[in-house]
């Protein structure tokens, strides 16, 4: 498993004011099959999102898709 | 040929029609921020619904409107509401029984994607390949669900021209089953609650037969591009998008591209009214009888009553609350159209625009003439300030009377 809040956290900082939800949009097919339902609300109030690998793998690919940066 | 004078607005219903389409002013950063929002799910066939849209929208307009016209008139009559409602120039001059291979220069679609998001990976101008399709089923006489139409080139790819190939071949796009009419709900209208709307709303009346297409068929107005959409082709991409989003993910789809496409309305309320109330027209016609932030809000109601949205006006008015209601709002009046009746509100880019107004006017200087009118002093303003929320509450595709909108801190 994976925190992912960082990486919302530092896409929040780069990318357009609705991030979270474009990121979100990009994945919705493997949120669903991993039962996850995360929304901006969610993101914001969390401390830690804790994911399995490849999910995070694949949010880190699409972020940086979506931004046009590397996340390091 | 085509003559924008020749199609009345509906003060009653504050709506107007052509060729039996109901038509609407969007801007083209709302247009590209929904495009980019239905692209952005790349696990959908988008282009299905993004062609076919058009292609339905353009079949029944031009169908209407190339009544009685022969093969020549027709094409001149499908390339002048091309360029009067802003969407470029096409030629259609080389289109033939077989179709054709058609380019141009001039794409609204194109430009303005580039403008916005810079170059894009595929080609962006779905529309007039949907558009294209209905002109060539209309005036050959073909069927729609036999046509194929696809852009092959796009200048906001870096090309020199885009280029859109039309043929009788296996469909690519969604085709539609008919529409039903347009069903007002004659209701009385609570109006704005401020002295001077009538001033305002008559002042600007019939000013929007004035937003025709350019030389080159595009219509920059308040610091952005308009186009006269058919709203039921603008409509239908937003309710196709939530449609194929619950076969994704069930109500999850639905609420998370609910907020995308609040967020599409929101940018456009706030360029364009930005854009509106920073206008010379605004300072000279406006300006003079505004007192109050509240003022400039129920200001921007009157005018924007003349454009063909809908009535729209305030019930309640503060810095920390508003309650929006557009009667005869119409994106309620296009679901109702083609879906009929709705189990939840569908009016995203009508409540993101009332967002964005409330940002506007109560969360920038705008009152004070500063403009925020790059894309980064955009994102720097929503990420700073404290975000208004928004609750749909109302539809008439609901069952309601009118839509209504809660915007609140």
């Amino acid at each position: 498993m994976k925190d992912v809040k960082p990486l919302f956290n530092w896409a929040k900082q780069h990318g357009d004011a609705n991030i979270y939800d474009r990121i979100l949009m990009k994945v919705m097919p493997q949120l669903v099959e991993h039962d996850y339902k995360l929304t901006s609300q969610s993101i914001e109030r969390s401390e830690s999102i804790e994911i399995p690998q490849a999910l995070y793998d694949l949010i880190v690919k699409k972020t940086q898709e979506l931004i046009g940066k590397s996340y390091v | 040929m085509f003559n924008i004078h020749d199609y009345p607005f509906d003060e009653k219903h504050n709506y107007l029609e052509i060729g039996g389409e109901a038509m609407i002013f969007h801007c083209h950063h709302y247009i590209t921020n929904l495009q980019r929002t239905i692209l952005d799910a790349d696990y959908l066939q988008s282009s299905r619904f993004l062609i076919g849209s058009a292609a339905d929208s353009l079949y029944y307009q031009l169908t209407n409107l190339c009544k009685g016209l022969d093969i020549e008139a027709s094409k001149e009559m499908a390339q002048d509401i091309y360029k009067c409602f802003g969407y470029g120039l096409i030629d259609l001059s080389s289109m033939d029984e077989d179709g054709g291979t058609l380019r141009t220069t001039k794409s609204f679609f194109s430009k303005t994607w580039e403008m916005k998001f810079g170059q894009s990976k595929k080609p962006v101008d779905y529309y007039t390949s949907g558009f294209l399709a209905a002109a060539y089923a209309v005036i050959y006489q073909k069927e729609l669900k036999d046509i194929y139409a696809i852009q092959t080139t796009c200048m906001a790819c870096g090309d020199e021209c885009n280029t859109h190939v039309i043929k009788l071949g296996e469909r690519n796009f969604d085709i539609y089953p008919p529409k039903k009419p347009t069903q007002f709900k004659e209701i009385p209208k609570l109006k704005i609650d401020w002295e001077h709307e009538e001033k305002i709303t008559s002042t600007f009346l019939g000013a929007h037969a004035t937003m025709v297409g350019n030389e080159i068929g595009l219509i920059p107005a308040f610091g952005v591009y308009l186009v006269r959409n058919q709203s039921d082709y603008v409509n239908r991409l937003q309710f196709e998008f939530v449609n194929q989003m619950t076969q994704v993910a069930g109500e999850y789809g639905v609420t998370l591209a609910g907020e995308l496409l609040l967020e599409a309305g929101h940018a456009c309320g706030f360029f364009t009214y930005e854009g509106i109330m920073t206008s010379p027209e605004w300072e000279v016609a406006v300006k003079p009888y505004l007192k109050t932030k509240e003022d400039w809000i129920k200001a921007l109601a009157s005018l924007v009553n003349t454009m063909g949205w809908g009535y729209h006006t305030a019930i309640e008015l503060s810095q920390n609350k508003a309650i929006f209601r557009n009667y005869n709002d119409f994106e309620d009046l296009s679901y109702m159209r083609m879906y009929g009746n709705s189990e939840y509100p569908v009016h995203w880019a009508n409540s993101g625009g009332f967002t964005g107004l409330m940002q506007l006017v109560y969360n920038t200087d705008l009152v004070h003439g500063e403009k925020i009118e790059s894309e980064e002093g955009f994102r720097a303003m929503r990420r700073s300030k404290v975000g208004y929320k928004t609750k749909m509450t109302k539809g008439i595709s609901c069952g309601d009377d009118f839509l209504e909108v809660e915007v609140y801190l």
